[in-house]
């Protein structure tokens, strides 16, 4: 809501439209809020049953894996963050906990020592608190918990208040080169300065903490794949499938990459070995013009303000309009990462015409204006 | 739908149909040759130019395999740096011998089997022998398709934690 004098306000284009929120905004999945995160898609009846198996047997704590494939834009890592808010919410009425791992193969610097970094700092930023708190709670030592000497080590200076150890602590775990007298400082004897140690840490580091740790099972979701260079999925590949192997149960592997066909996983350098050993496979679909409203009525829902006086979660959109914008977008664009800027260039232009119901005509009048076209 | 017999210099024309820049993404592309230098095309343009106008406006996915026993001058590895850098897929298989290019747009399937070599001598000089499909023989274009995708899957299994030098022992 803008000011603009006493008492005055004017609401901003979203609030025009009874939204809590901009609805159409472009988030890192990873920061979308659980409540503003709903299966949106009823049109990929397969996908989701192939993901509530997935999220069963993860429920079930058995060894799975999950491989999701789509276009760009097709909400494949919104589809990660799917599954880690319904295996949270359904491990805790068990009054569980899970330890979930998110890390990708970056377009800049796709080497495994970023993709172990993303990894480990995931760990310490939203897990590690989790991990104090049992260690303190349990009354035992981490020596105990982490059953593991240089890794109890390690936590126990990244737990401590001296902010020196912890951020030495930190550089050790993420695999970054130290001195000497550091590693001394640190009372550890060895460097993660090999893809070989990296690897084997991540592995030691998911074995012990769902092992002794306070964490019923594990998920591991590598997103981003097609950005590795050959050499490094097979790399990937080893790692993967030997990680899949090394546990029997309590582990969950979701590998995600961009792709038309799932065939492109050999284009871009994987194995069959590791492709064979996904439990599940699930492919982003592109919007059809049948289930476009729907979706856009769904995602509407969870951003349009508690007190609104509407009847549809649709609006401003209509079926027809919604159906009318699909259908001008090149059919590379038909999928949710592209639909929804273009309802958000259409919705904006419609506010500052007044407009608050969008017809088909006036999707057409201004296609010309959205950005996908 | 075309299907044609194209020989000698008219192989580098079926190259540069295939290659042409009009098509509707999502385009991939495979092209397999034991061997691969730089060449011009018909139309003036580079074969790497082409290619990376595709990868760069039309987002195409590119995958090249090569013979590792036969690309190993110098201005061999420089290209395959260059085509890497691009965000070309590359693939080493021992032992390969087959030339094709295979197209897949999301309107346009295409296929181009030939005896030569994409190299300058394999296009304009060599009397060399090809078949140029496009939108024709679906069957024939699936079994294609099927055999480049064995071959990646083989030569992935080969790469063996990332050294592709794993395929010339």
């Amino acid at each position: 809501m803008k000011i603009l004098e006493e008492g005055t306000t004017v609401p901003t284009w979203f609030e025009f439209f009874e939204f809590e929120k901009d609805p159409y905004e472009k988030l890192d999945p990873y920061k979308i809020e659980f409540e503003r995160l709903i299966w949106d898609r009823p049109d990929l009846k397969e996908a989701k049953e192939r993901l509530d198996n997935f999220i069963e047997d993860v429920l079930n704590k058995k060894r799975v894996g999950l491989k999701i494939f789509g276009p760009a834009a097709s909400g494949k890592t919104w589809l990660t963050r799917i599954v880690q808010k319904e295996l949270m919410q359904k491990l805790s009425r068990r009054e569980e906990k899970m330890l979930f791992l998110y890390t990708k193969v970056p377009r800049i610097e796709p080497t495994f020592q970023i993709v172990y970094r993303l990894a480990i700092e995931y760990f310490l930023n939203n897990y590690f608190g989790e991990l104090a708190n049992f260690v303190k709670e349990s009354n035992r030592t981490w020596e105990d918990v982490v059953n593991d000497p240089e890794l109890a080590t390690c936590f126990r200076h990244y737990s401590s208040e001296a902010l020196k150890q912890k951020a030495l602590a930190r550089k050790w775990l993420i695999g970054e080169k130290l001195t000497a007298s550091e590693l001394g400082n640190l009372e550890i004897t060895y460097l993660i300065d090999s893809d070989y140690e990296r690897y084997e840490m991540l592995r030691k580091l998911i074995e012990k903490l769902t092992m002794t740790g306070p964490f019923a099972t594990c998920i591991l979701v590598i997103d981003e794949l097609e950005n590795a260079p050959v050499k490094l999925a097979g790399q990937l590949s080893d790692c993967l499938r030997d990680m899949l192997d090394s546990f029997s149960e309590k582990f969950g592997l979701i590998a995600s990459f961009t792709a038309e066909k799932v065939d492109e996983w050999y284009d871009l350098g994987y194995t069959e070995y590791l492709g064979r050993r996904f439990d599940y496979t699930v492919q982003l679909d592109s919007l059809k013009k049948e289930a476009v409203a729907e979706f856009l009525r769904l995602h509407h829902g969870v951003y349009r303000k508690k007190d609104a006086k509407i009847d549809d979660h649709l609006l401003p959109f209509t079926e027809e309009s919604a159906i009318k914008l699909l259908e001008l977008m090149p059919l590379e664009y038909h999928y949710p990462g592209y639909f929804l800027p273009n309802c958000r260039d259409i919705a904006r232009l419609a506010f500052e015409k007044g407009k608050k119901q969008i017809d088909a005509k006036f999707v057409e009048d201004h296609f010309q204006k959205v950005t996908f076209k | 739908m075309v299907v044609e017999a194209v020989f000698d210099r008219q192989i580098g024309d079926a190259v540069r149909k295939l290659l042409a820049y009009q098509r509707d993404a999502p385009i991939r592309i495979r092209i397999v040759s034991p061997v691969i230098h730089e060449v011009q095309l018909p139309d003036g343009e580079k074969l790497s130019e082409k290619i990376k106008k595709l990868i760069t406006f039309k987002k195409a996915m590119v995958t090249l395999i090569v013979n590792p026993r036969w690309m190993k001058k110098e201005e061999e590895i420089e290209l395959l740096q260059t085509f890497e850098d691009m965000g070309v897929r590359i693939h080493y298989k021992r032992d390969l011998h087959a030339k094709a290019i295979l197209l897949d747009s999301r309107t346009d399937k295409g296929l181009l089997l030939t005896s030569a070599n994409f190299t300058p001598t394999g296009l304009s000089k060599q009397q060399e022998i090809g078949l140029y499909i496009l939108n024709d023989l679906g069957h024939i274009y699936q079994r294609i398709y099927e055999y480049i995708i064995k071959l990646l899957k083989e030569t992935n299994e080969n790469i063996r934690g990332g050294d592709y030098r794993a395929n010339l022992v």
